[in-house]
Order: C-alpha cells, then sequence, then structure tokens
C-alpha cells in the first residue's frame, strides 16, 4: 500500500461501533482545514501513489476531490479511494471513471447485517446501507469493479442464519462482478464493545472456514485471506498484506499516512491513546525479536512453527491492546495456516512450516531484525539456494 | 520482577504527539543538554563539585571530551551496553576537576546499586528504585508515584542527566539534594531558561512500562520504546503530574490529559447504537 490521504483525519458522517479510529475521535480537536498544496507536496515526498482515505473521503468536496484526482491521474495514471460508499452520488461516478479511480468500499452486509456501521439512529443506518448497496449495484454496473472490506462481528455472522444470509448476499456480489472481498476480524478497542460485537475464537474460525468453502461456490469473487496464508506456507511473501510483514507500531512503514496540514502520520490501528503520533524516524523490528523469544503463555510466539510466516500479526490487533503481544487472533490464523498445511502435505507439497530450511529462515529473520532489516522470506530462500550452490 | 532469558539489542525509536510539540521541545531539549554540560564542567572548574556522574548519549559523550581536556577536567567513561551490538550509544561519565583523583573518591549508594545493577547485567533498576521509596502505591503490577519523586531517571534516553545510571530509590534526599544544586547552578551560570524547562518536565506526569523486554515511556509530548530486560509481563510505573505542557496532546490514557466527555464514544447516539447491537 502506498500513500493514505486524509484531508480531513478521520472525520466520517458515520459512527460504526468498532471503528478503531474511535480513540482518535474522541480526543481529537474537531477537524482543521486542509491545504492542497501541502497534500501534495507531502504525497510526492512520499514517493506517490495515493489512496483517499479517512474517515470517509467522500466529505470532501466534489470539487476538491476533483482536482486531487485529476492531479492524481496526471501524476500516477490512477487513483484510488477507500470508502464507507454511503456518499457515492452519480456525480462520484462519473469522476471516478474519467480520473480512473479504484474504488475499496466497507460494508459488513445487506441491510440489518449492516446495523453496526452505525449512522447515529436505526431509520438514518438502514437507508445508509441502502445507500452503500445502491452504490456497489452501480458501480458494478457501469464496471467499476469495486473491492468490498467486509468485517465480521456478531452483527453479521454471529449466527448460522446470519451466516447463511451473508453467504447469499456474497453470492449476488459475485454475481454481478465483484471481484475482491477482504474479510477483516474485528479489532476490539474497547470492552463494550467486545462484550456486543467481538466473536469468539471458535465463531471467527468456524466463519473463515464457511467462506473458505463458499469461495469455491463463487465464479470470481476471492477472499484475499486464504490466498495468503497459502503463499506464505509455500514461502512467497511477495505483495501480501502489511498484518504479516513485522509492521512496527512507530513506523507501520506499509501506511504512509498524510493529514491536511501534510503532517505524515501511522496508521490508525496500532493508534490506542487517541493521539495521532508523528511518524518516528527509522523503523525497529524490536516487537518481532521479542515475540520470538517470549513464551505463548506470556503473550509471545516462541516455538510456533508459523512464527517466521505469521510473525504475531498486526500489533493493532494484539493481546490486552499492547503491541508488545502477539495477536488476540493467534489461535484463529493458527487454526488456517494448520488446516493449509495438513492440505498442502496431503497434496505432496513441503510447506515452509515442516520444511528443513525453516531454522535458517528464523535466524536470518532474527539478525536481519538485529539490524534494522526486514528480510523477505522469498530473499531468504534464494540466500539459502545460492549458499548451497557456492557449497 | 520474574526476568526472562533474552536480550533484545540496543533500540531507541521516538514518536512525537505533533509536530509543534516537536518543533517546540526538540530545540528546547538541546538547549537544556548544551546548559547540563556547561554548567557541570564550570561548576567543576570552579571548584563547586569535584566530581560528577553525567549520563549522556554518544554525541554529548564526544562534546565533553573536547570541552574537558582545555578545563583539565578528567573523563572516565563507562559505555553503557555491549559496544559489539549496533545500536544507540550511551555513556555514564565520571567528571573530576585537577584536584580530585577519579580513583579514588568515595563511593556511595547509588554508586553502589550502579556497580551492581551492572554486575547482574540488568539494563534497568527503576521498578526496584519505586519499591524501595517510601511513599508508593501498587495495584497488581502497576506502581503510582506522587509528584516530587525524582522522575530524571525516567528521561535518561532523551536528555542529559545528572548522577548515576541508577539510583535505589527515587525519593533519595542525596538525588533530591543534587538536583537541587543543579538548578541552582543553571541559574548561577546564565542558564534560567533552561533551569525552567528542566523543573517544568521533571513536573509533568510520565508513565514508564515495560514488557518483553522492550519499554514504553509516555511523556505529554513524546512517547518512545527501547530496550529493557524482558519480563514476562508488563510493569508499569506512574508519576503524578503537576503540569501539563501547553503542547501536549489530550488522550485516552495516562498520562495525556484525559477529555471529560469523549466525543464520540460517550454520545447518546453512539450508545444508542450500543443499545441497540446488544
Ligand atoms: C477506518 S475505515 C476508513 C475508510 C472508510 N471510511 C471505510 O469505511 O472504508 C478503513 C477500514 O477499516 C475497517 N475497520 C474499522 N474499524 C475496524 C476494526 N475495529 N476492526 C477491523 N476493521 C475495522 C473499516 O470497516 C474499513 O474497511
Ligand atoms: S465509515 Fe470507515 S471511518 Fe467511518 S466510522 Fe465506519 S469504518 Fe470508521
Amino acid at each position: 500500500m502506498g500513500v493514505e490521504l486524509r484531508p480531513l483525519g478521520v472525520k466520517c458522517n458515520i459512527a460504526c461501533q468498532y471503528c478503531y479510529q474511535h480513540p482518535q475521535r474522541d480526543v481529537e480537536e474537531s477537524t482543521k482545514p486542509y491545504d492542497m498544496d501541502k497534500m501534495k507536496e507531502a504525497i510526492l515526498q512520499e514517493g506517490g501513489d495515493f489512496t483517499l482515505f479517512g474517515g470517509e473521503a467522500l466529505l470532501v468536496p466534489i470539487e476538491d476531490l476533483e482536482e486531487l484526482w485529476s492531479w492524481g491521474l496526471e501524476q500516477f495514471g490512477s487513483n484510488s479511494v477507500q470508502t464507507n460508499g454511503s456518499l457515492i452520488t452519480d456525480a462520484h461516478i462519473a469522476m471516478f471513471k474519467k480520473y480512473k479511480v479504484n474504488v475499496g468500499l466497507s460494508i459488513d452486509g445487506p441491510g440489518d447485517l449492516n446495523d453496526v456501521r452505525w449512522a447515529g439512529n436505526l431509520e438514518r443506518t438502514r437507508k445508509l446501507t441502502q445507500q452503500s448497496e445502491d452504490a456497489i449495484a452501480q458501480l458494478a454496473k457501469e464496471g467499476l469493479k469495486p473491492s468490498i472490506i467486509i468485517t465480521l462481528h456478531r452483527g453479521n455472522v454471529g449466527t448460522a442464519e446470519k451466516r447463511k444470509r451473508m453467504g447469499a448476499w456474497i453470492k449476488e456480489l459475485d454475481q454481478i462482478g465483484v471481484r475482491a472481498a477482504r474479510l477483516h476480524l474485528m479489532e476490539v478497542e474497547s470492552e463494550s464493545i467486545r462484550a456486543i460485537y467481538h466473536l469468539t475464537e471458535k465463531e471467527n474460525t468456524e466463519t473463515l472456514l464457511y467462506f473458505h468453502q463458499l469461495e469455491s461456490e463463487l465464479k470470481q469473487l476471492r477472499f484475499d485471506i486464504f490466498s495468503e496464508i497459502e503463499s506464505l506456507l509455500k514461502a512467497d511473501d511477495h505483495g501480501l498484506s502489511c498484518v504479516w510483514k513485522a509492521c512496527d507500531p512507530y513506523t507501520t512503514s506499509a501506511v504512509r499516512g498524510v493529514e491536511g496540514n501534510g503532517q505524515r502520520s501511522n496508521c490508525g490501528r496500532t493508534n490506542k491513546e487517541g493521539i495521532d503520533f508523528v511518524k518516528s524516524g527509522l523503523p525497529s523490528y524490536a516487537r518481532y525479536i521479542s515475540l520470538y523469544h517470549t513464551p505463548q503463555e506470556h503473550g509471545g510466539c516462541n516455538g510456533c512453527r508459523f512464527f517466521a510466516m505469521c510473525k504475531g500479526h498486526c500489533p493493532g490487533t494484539s493481546l490486552e491492546g499492547d503491541w508488545r503481544n502477539r495477536t488476540e487472533h493467534c489461535n484463529v490464523w493458527k487454526t488456517l495456516f494448520e488446516l493449509t498445511e495438513e492440505r498442502m502435505i496431503a497434496e505432496g507439497e513441503v510447506p515452509l512450516s515442516t520444511h528443513g530450511i525453516l531454522p535458517f529462515v528464523e535466524q536470518k529473520l532474527i539478525e536481519g531484525w538485529s539490524q534494522g532489516i526486514n528480510p523477505s522470506i522469498q530473499s531468504l530462500i534464494a540466500q539459502a539456494a545460492q549458499q548451497q550452490k557456492v557449497s | 520482577m520474574e526476568v526472562l532469558d533474552y536480550n533484545i539489542p540496543p533500540f531507541k525509536t521516538m514518536g512525537w504527539v505533533s509536530d509543534k510539540a516537536k518543533e517546540t521541545w526538540n530545540n528546547r531539549f538541546e538547549k537544556i543538554n548544551g546548559a547540563i554540560i556547561f554548567t557541570t564542567l564550570k561548576a567543576l572548574v570552579k571548584g563547586d563539585w569535584d566530581s560528577q556522574y553525567l549520563i549522556v548519549e554518544g554525541w554529548s559523550y564526544f562534546k565533553i571530551l573536547e570541552l574537558a581536556a582545555p578545563m583539565e577536567i578528567t573523563v572516565k567513561a563507562t559505555f553503557l551496553g555491549n559496544e559489539n551490538v549496533k545500536g544507540p550509544v550511551y555513556y555514564e561519565v565520571l567528571l573530576t576537576n585537577k584536584h580530585t583523583d577519579p580513583d579514588t573518591l568515595k563511593s556511595s549508594c547509588c554508586i553502589a546499586c550502579t556497580t551492581a545493577i551492572r554486575e547482574k547485567n540488568r539494563k534497568e533498576h527503576v521498578w526496584q528504585a519505586v519499591l524501595n521509596t517510601k511513599a508508593y502505591q501498587q495495584e497488581g503490577q502497576i506502581l503510582s508515584l506522587s509528584s516530587g519523586s525524582d522522575t530524571s531517571v525516567f528521561w535518561q534516553r532523551l536528555l542529559v542527566t545528572i548522577g548515576t545510571q541508577h539510583r535505589c530509590s527515587l525519593q533519595c534526599k542525596r538525588y533530591a539534594s543534587l538536583q537541587e544544586a543543579l538548578f541552582d547552578k543553571l541559574q548561577v551560570f546564565g542558564y534560567e531558561q533552561e533551569a525552567l524547562w528542566l523543573s517544568e518536565m521533571y513536573s509533568w506526569p510520565v508513565e514508564w512500562c515495560a514488557s518483553h523486554g522492550i519499554c514504553e515511556l509516555r511523556t505529554p509530548i513524546i512517547k518512545l520504546a527501547y530496550d529493557t530486560d524482558p519480563t514476562a509481563i508488563p510493569h508499569t510505573i506512574r508519576v503524578e503530574g503537576d503540569n501539563y505542557p501547553t503542547e501536549g496532546a489530550p488522550g485516552k490514557r495516562f498520562p495525556y490529559r484525559k477529555r471529560k466527555f469523549l466525543r464520540i464514544t460517550d454520545s447518546k447516539s453512539f450508545k444508542a447504537g450500543l443499545q441497540h447491537g446488544s
């Protein structure tokens, strides 16, 4: 991922109950005005192509969107936006086409299954959900192929009946031409949210397996989670999501945020204090060295054969909200790794988790992290192959 | 404090709460560092002090070496950490004037404490130092200290600090009078502004929290993470402050100034959503 541009910071037209940006909204002063020149300068300094992000990106007035996207097209050849979809109008769709804007749209299901993406009261919530659903249909009709993000919680997959309805809806999305969907396990920001919406480990695992099964019945729509796990077990970590890449919470290298005043910021997922800390200089990989050594009963990953692939996952989802721990979704990921590993072995493949090269990869990862370098698994495998050739 | 059997290589990473805090305080940090170094050297030359310890980062150490020689001040440095491992570099420097032999100095409780901690290969001693103070509160693994405690030790990774690396208590009379003497001398040698900034900083709320060999230190303007002794569970020290800087950020947890009303999650409409979801 490149630059996330947040002209209006985390300002949003709705207030999804689980949003990881609420700590910031809770304490921050209300939004400051943005400065087009400073934003463009910061994007260029960061090395360009940007996703218009938020809060809600489409709260930016249409004239300013046009200015940003026409500039983006000229500079980078295309544009991207991440939106909740509820504010998309025909004018936006025309601009998406004109300025080659790739649209990412977040929605957790149709109708009441999306109620957690709350808009102040039930009537407004349902109305905006309908608008997001209509927007998906319209985008698909216009050939704009939105990619969808679905966050999993009790509100949309908490019962067998809800899960079935989600399945039917995903089949509809597949029919109308949606090709990609990302499934988010919910990151918990407060105990009240956990109590009401968070799925148990078992429910999260069952839901993911349900979607995995569903994938085989779909024409073209794919969930990236499953292919990413398989790629990792095949030692191919090229182009995967940031959660598998030893993200440093002080620099979040996959997310280079640019705020409306040009200030650089980090990914909001690790922001538990509600403070948008200025990005640090060089990354540190201390979390990963520490997780490798710390016993699992104390929140680490010591002795786990999937560590080189999973690396304790996203620091934003860490146990107790403390990035020094591994993810609280550890057992969910472990199950997916185990099942994929089992299948690969049955098919005659040797997954990285059981391969003789694993200790070498782990050792080289620790050596790299100790020197402030974050090597890819692929590069380490290539290095091992080279060494073998020489000897 | 159960310490696990591994070592996190030296590192330091910082996050300012805003560009404004950085612009204001980065510059002040540099001035405070310069003021402490010059004040100490001048006090030694004048004979106010015969010897003094400073904890400094690498670049300050070289500055001290350069300045001390013409003043006939002897510099004896101890590298803090392992010289063979890459990372930020700190020294404990013992400065003595021409009338004093650094090898025949009398020991004190903090020198003895520092030596003992180093012999055990421990990086920090603040947890035990708080347990050794008279007035602290304990709630599980969180220790709280009132303001008026010696917080200088928490700033060692950011600022030049006076005194040895470790101390046995954070409410030690010797340290309190050393700090007082430093503030007096800063004023005498023309660093009134730096003295004001430093005393302001020492009165801010601070949180030190170590877990798995990583310490996270939070102050109202900057947070930093650095290597420490690897504990199985988090150990937290909170020092209540008397002051909060204008550049300090509001935040959801200690030590940040909390808002009485959280704009989203305390709102009626948000709570209506929770009600609907439950
Ligand atoms: C913070 S939103 C900002 C962009 C835009 N408003 C949107 O909804 O797509 C980015 C993505 O993070 C997801 N998200 C927000 N809070 C989350 C949480 N606590 N756990 C998992 N995903 C979350 C949202 O559903 C959305 O897909
Ligand atoms: S629409 Fe996006 S930014 Fe707004 S509350 Fe929902 S997840 Fe957060």
